[in-house]
């Protein structure tokens, strides 16, 4: 593994620390804006039938003004867990975690949240289901407000259908108005595209990058997919599983605009190694229960019929 | 090819469909139609047509076969005149024609005795009274089952002693609803209620914690918290299987009917199917029999097509 990433260095003569001038400033200027988001040595620990188990430990970053920021880490590492601290919906049992100063202590409108499954109200219309949030906080002309973000999301033609009359990229494209239309500070996604087609992710990713770029927002975007990280996100904030910790927080040296042609760029596959090195150090031990499956195979068809 | 008749569950098209549902019904009265009519099926007994000889006969008594062909013996025996008569059902089992016969005139010829009621007016007491039942155990049971499902503080106080208390049987608080309600409709209503309310709320909380999680989170994140989490969220994400469960929970309360009304003064379809079978009129018995499994089916049908109407985004519905 090591081999393999002195190797992309060697032969793009580009690591994944260096940093052309253009995104250097780019990151000079992210740190000149306030601080969103701040965690501060924050842990989750539960008790589990096994004992206490450190779900999260130490965590410590923080998250500027309009930055966009993945998280990524395999699984078991407690990034979903983190997206639902941040959003109020679990508790921590150690730590802080400050939004504008603020602790959270429970959700607010002030954190959207858009999920991995489909997290649309399937009695609403889509419309309806993009009002919910203004309806809730009793804020402004909520009809108008929902028919402004459909139309960001390029959905006002199908206002008044069902959630399950879309199809998966669609949903989530409300789920993202959904979460925006409340002008939230920062925007959580857990693993959002996670159950999305190769083809559609793309669309999708591409679209959220729009988005973002639009709108006064911050994004914090779990996933465990590099590309995507890699693509989406100003930094990363890599973490490792037993106990969750981050164990680095890279900033991405692809420059912006982003578009997929990068993707085979040198910073582009410097990076990539760099995570991969990070998430896949050693093969995973494999599960009992799949160690127990040894096939045996026996030789069905005839000794001449080969089909390699 | 027998593989096609376990094809799967979708591709049944909606005319297949109805005309298996007819012949559901159509099997049983064929069976009914073959016991009834073909006289080398079955009927034990012989309806006795010319009592002959024989003394204690009388043109149409029922008698045993075998008694029959005794006496047929005797008399030819005695050399007196043959009896004669024909195969025929026990009286316990009319034929199709007579029940629906009896069926027409329940509700077109008065009834034999001057006050009593007729077949209309017994059968909609008897729904007054399951309307009531239910009506009683709905109020307590939905919010309650809601509350129990969504709130696992609610759930853990309450459900124990309901799932302990289901299983004592309804009938068996009759004596004691007589002591407390008197003997009119009140121990009826109440013996419907008891058989309706304890599995109504285990089913509705439940249901109520079948509702994806993500979906309250989703509200919470959206700053709804409190009471609204419940009416704009639990109960409209739960509506539909709500609904389903609550046509479920009154075919149940039909089936407490016939024991509830039992119970102090005798009344309703009941008071009318005991009636009519005192008098051996098992006609009339049957055809009351089936009124309350069309009610009970018509309404149901009725309430399934509504609930398609009400919850367009019911993707379950598509499924039947």
């Amino acid at each position: 593994m090591n081999q393999e990433i002195t190797q992309a260095i060697n032969r793009d003569g580009i690591g994944y620390l260096d940093q052309s001038e253009a995104v250097k400033a780019r990151f000079e200027s992210i740190r000149q804006r306030e601080v969103i988001l701040e965690v501060r040595d924050l842990g989750k620990r539960f008790r589990s039938p096994q004992g206490e188990v450190d779900a999260l430990r130490g965590i410590n970053f923080s998250v500027h003004r309009r930055e966009f920021i993945c998280v990524i880490g395999p699984s078991g590492c407690g990034k979903s867990t983190l997206a639902r601290i941040i959003a109020g919906l679990d508790h921590h049992t150690s730590g802080e975690a400050l939004l504008d100063g603020k602790p959270i202590t429970g959700p607010g409108q002030d954190r959207g949240m858009v999920f991995q499954g489909y997290s649309l109200f399937p009695w609403l219309t889509v419309k309806k289901n993009v009002m919910f949030g203004p309806l809730m906080n009793r804020r402004g002309d909520a009809e108008s407000d929902a028919l402004l973000w459909l139309e960001l999301v390029g959905l006002e033609k199908f206002a008044d259908a069902y959630p399950h009359q879309l199809s998966g990229g669609m949903r989530q494209r409300v789920a993202i108005a959904r979460a925006l239309v409340n002008q939230p500070r920062i925007l959580l996604m857990d693993e959002p595209f996670g159950a999305l087609d190769a083809q559609t992710r793309a669309k999708m990713q591409s679209h959220l990058i729009d988005i973002w770029r639009n709108v006064d927002v911050t994004v914090l975007f779990i996933t465990h997919d590099l590309d995507e990280a890699i693509y989406l996100a100003d930094r990363i904030l890599v973490l490792k599983a037993h106990p969750g910790e981050v164990q680095e927080i890279i900033e991405v040296p692809v420059p912006r605009p982003r578009s997929p042609a990068q993707f085979d760029s040198p910073e582009f596959r410097a990076t990539k190694a760099r995570l991969a090195e990070l998430i896949h150090p050693e093969p995973e031990p494999m599960p009992e229960d799949e160690q127990a499956v040894k096939p045996h195979l026996i030789r069905f068809t005839n000794v001449a019929d080969n089909v390699e | 090819m027998i593989s096609n008749w376990f094809g799967g569950r979708m591709d049944f098209d909606a005319r297949k469909r109805t005309l298996f549902a007819i012949g559901s019904f159509l099997l049983p009265l064929l069976v009914w139609c073959l016991v009834s009519y073909v006289p080398f099926i079955w009927h034990p007994k012989i309806e006795v047509t010319v009592p002959g000889g024989v003394d204690y006969f009388q043109v149409g008594m029922l008698v045993d076969k075998a008694q029959f062909e005794e006496e047929t013996a005797y008399t030819r025996e005695q050399k007196l005149a043959l009896p004669a008569g024909i195969p025929a059902n026990p009286i316990y089992l009319p034929a199709p024609h007579e029940v629906a016969q009896a069926f027409y005139t329940g509700f077109t010829k008065a009834p034999e005795q001057k006050d009593a009621p007729w077949l209309h007016e017994s059968l909609w007491h008897s729904i007054q009274i399951i309307l009531w039942g239910f009506l009683i155990s709905s109020l307590i049971g939905v919010p309650l089952g809601i509350l129990a499902g969504t709130y696992a503080s609610v759930g853990r106080l309450s459900e124990p002693f309901i799932e302990f208390f289901r299983y004592l049987p309804a009938p068996a608080f009759g004596a004691l609803a007589v002591a407390v309600l008197g003997i009119y409709d009140g121990p009826k209503i109440a013996i419907i209620v008891i058989g309706t309310l304890f599995q109504q709320v285990l089913i509705i909380a439940n249901t109520t914690r079948k509702l994806e999680a993500t979906l309250i989170e989703a509200a919470r994140t959206l700053g709804t918290r409190g009471a609204s989490l419940v009416t704009k969220v639990v109960l409209p994400g739960i509506l539909p299987d709500l609904y389903r469960d609550q046509r479920i929970l009154l075919g149940w309360a039909w089936t407490y009917l016939i024991v509830a009304e039992l119970i102090g003064t005798s009344s309703g379809i009941t008071w009318y199917i005991t009636q009519q079978a005192r008098y051996q009129h098992f006609d009339t018995v049957y055809a009351a029999i089936m009124i309350i499994g069309i009610i009970g089916f018509g309404t149901d049908l009725i309430l399934a097509r509504l609930g398609r109407r009400l919850f367009p985004w019911d993707r379950a519905q598509d499924r039947r």
